[in-house]
């Protein structure tokens, strides 16, 4: 299955192809997002990142599916 | 504590120490509360009876990092109600070097004269300021630079502000003494204009900063914060990105703003990005610097210098909600062309959200193509002509949605919102439609709030917290960006006043001023004639569905009149 996922700031040069905002990843079936995190080797801990499947915030064990659009982005931690 | 009273009619300056009540607040703080206690809240905003505030934040005075932030305040001509608008750059910093905690302007001139106030820690003096009458801000700020000197403070409003239009700001000099640095929202550049003042110069070189009670208290403490703050990886992002780099994230969850907020998406995202804007402005070079600071000292240096294709300075700072009013909301997907109407803004003196929320009303009217910056860049001009159209979007959004006859005005309590669509990010909907300032993009934004955005259910909450840090922050002067590094080290805010001011504040200082201070503001506005029913946003946001996720405002009203019950925060 595809997924599209866009990376916001910083993150875009975490990937192993450094500059690009957006890329289609060929996901096996039952795939999550942290699936997606290995493979683009970012190693920021999840309390960090902020993750917005399909336009709403989502959680890294979130199974996904095909067509899905991920963004990805630093969040804020720490404090209310 | 040593509060600075100008009367701007007879011109008598004279200091007094305040009332006890006043002595444990600053900034927004101390705004809200010197409004309740001197300023009738049935006042004409534009009368002799308002008076306009600077209040710098508590924490300031220091150098400490992104917290030196001036606050302005009065009651606002656009909402009728409470208004604090902060901005960064010199002015916080030097004001608290002439030994002043707090300066009032108040009363009005008979004659319709303009004057420079020049302040110094030994002087107040009115000097003439017709040469400068109706001259744009950034030609202001340079010629009274070579008049006083390269080592002032400025606080200036441009021709938009002595027109007493109600979308004018006061600038203020950035560190490198460019004037961009704007309390923005609601209308106080025009309070300024109404008592006759285009600038006043703060010459604070024979002052010197305000005592500290505790010294090896205050640097410990401060270090603490110092490696908090550069620890965090928000720092980072905000360095080289600014806060451009919002403009991904709000169209991400489908809240960007876009042609008049009929849209949360925009077809031209990547062109306005901040990742395009980096690129570009480290191409092209020149003048152009992605990662800047507004304040001396600041660690994170979220500000930037954008440059034209010559690498030729054409606007700084090119921030985020002015890419999202001047940018999507107005379909333009070219960040030079939002550069020259940030810039057009600044030079009139205009709050660029008010004026691109105006402009995408204007279009709707057919005003403009939406994605013509050509025909915005005309509409600006006719204010600057001083026409009556351009009289009608200098007043603001709401001012040409009712001289247009268009109700889709995105706007709560007269003023415009800022660059993230309620009805995708319903929390700051929540904020939009019950903070006292209006819709206001510093009073507690939640879209870093890792929620359903889309729940109605929830967001009472999590607005309430934004809130309430919001006014804590503003209070003390300290930058939303810092809010980082104290929320990594809470402990630092505590430690940082105590030892400053030899008090002996608990831990919950931050949401004990956050509290009493928007009760405060809560408390003028329920003077000036507020109720419940202008704690909502406009009905149409109820009704038309926004695109991508299909979605209404639906936070109840009975929700939104739970935002200010202070019981269940109190008791957990």
């Amino acid at each position: 299955m595809k997924v599209e996922v866009h990376l916001h700031a910083t993150l875009r040069l975490a990937t192993q192809k450094p500059g690009r905002q957006k890329i289609t990843l060929d996901l096996p079936p039952g795939s999550s997002i942290s699936h997606i995190l290995d493979q683009l080797k970012i190693e920021i801990e999840p309390a960090h990142l902020l993750l917005v499947l399909n336009g709403r915030t989502s959680t890294i064990d979130q199974e996904l599916k095909d067509g899905d659009v991920l963004n990805l982005m630093t969040a804020v931690s720490g404090g209310k | 504590m040593n509060v600075w009273r100008i009367n701007t009619r007879t011109r008598e300056f004279r200091i007094d120490q305040g009332p006890t009540s006043w002595e444990k607040l600053g900034g927004r703080g101390l705004i809200a509360r010197i409004l309740v206690d001197e300023v009738n809240p049935k006042c004409d905003p534009l009368g002799a009876e308002n008076k306009l505030i600077f209040a710098p934040g508590l924490m300031v005075g220091h150098r400490l990092s992104s917290c030196d932030r001036i606050s302005i305040g009065g009651k606002s001509p656009l909402t009728g109600g409470v208004k604090e608008a902060n901005a960064g750059g010199s002015t916080g910093l030097k004001i608290t070097h002439l030994g002043c905690s707090v300066l009032i302007l108040e009363d009005q001139p008979q004659d319709t004269g303009l004057s420079v106030i020049y302040l110094s820690p030994s002087e107040c003096r009115f000097e003439d300021g017709s040469h400068l009458a109706g001259k744009g801000v950034y030609e202001s700020a340079a010629s009274l630079i070579d008049e006083y000197g390269p080592d002032i403070a400025i606080a200036l409003i441009g021709p938009a502000g002595e027109r007493q239009l109600k979308g004018a700001g006061i600038q203020n000099l950035d560190k490198d003494r460019v004037p961009s640095r704007i309390a923005a929202r609601g209308g106080l550049g025009a309070v300024l204009g109404s008592k006759g003042i285009k600038a006043i110069v703060i010459d604070s070189r024979d002052g010197e900063g305000p005592e500290i009670q505790d010294l090896e208290g205050f640097r410990k403490a401060q270090k603490t914060y110092n490696k908090a703050l550069l620890g965090h990886p928000q720092t980072q992002v905000y360095a080289d990105y600014g806060t451009a780099a919002m403009a991904r994230m709000s169209h991400s969850f489908g809240a960007l703003p876009t042609r008049g907020f009929s849209e949360g998406q925009f077809e031209g995202i990547e062109e306005i990005s901040a990742e395009t804007l980096r690129d570009q402005i480290i191409e092209r070079a020149g003048d152009g610097n992605p990662t800047h600071g507004c304040m001396a000292g600041c660690a994170i240096r979220c500000s930037n210098i954008y440059p034209d294709v010559d690498g030729k300075n054409l606007v700084s700072p090119l921030e985020y909600e002015t890419i999202g009013l001047m940018g999507s909301n107005l379909g333009l997907a070219d960040l030079d062309l939002i550069a020259q109407l940030n810039w057009q803004a600044n030079d009139l003196g205009l709050d660029s959200i008010e004026l691109g929320a105006a402009l995408a009303v204007a279009a709707e009217a057919g005003k403009m193509e939406f994605g013509n910056g050509r025909q915005a860049l005309d509409l600006i001009s006719e204010i600057r002509a001083g026409t009556e159209l351009g009289r009608t979007l200098g007043n603001g959004a709401c001012s040409t949605g009712k001289a247009l006859n268009i109700e889709r005005v995105p706007a709560v309590k007269g003023q415009a919102m800022s660059a993230y669509d309620p009805r995708a990010i319903k929390g700051t909907g929540v904020t939009y439609a019950t903070s006292p300032q209006g819709a206001d993009h510093t009073s507690g934004l939640t879209i870093r709030a890792k929620i359903d955005h889309l729940d109605p259910k929830i967001q009472i909450d999590v607005s309430r917290k934004a809130q309430i840090n919001a006014a804590g922050y503003d209070t003390l002067g300290v930058c939303t960006f810092a809010g980082f590094g104290f929320g990594s080290a809470p402990e630092t805010i505590p430690a940082l006043l105590n030892a400053r001011y030899g008090w002996q504040v608990q831990d919950d200082i931050l949401h004990r001023l956050g509290r009493e201070t928007l009760s405060l503001e809560r408390k003028f506005n329920l003077a000036a004639g507020f109720e419940a029913r202008d704690d909502r946003l406009p009905e149409w946001m109820t009704t038309e569905k926004l695109p991508p996720h299909q979605v209404v405002f639906d936070v109840s009203d009975e929700d939104l009149d739970k935002v200010f019950d202070w019981v269940d925060e109190d008791e957990e």
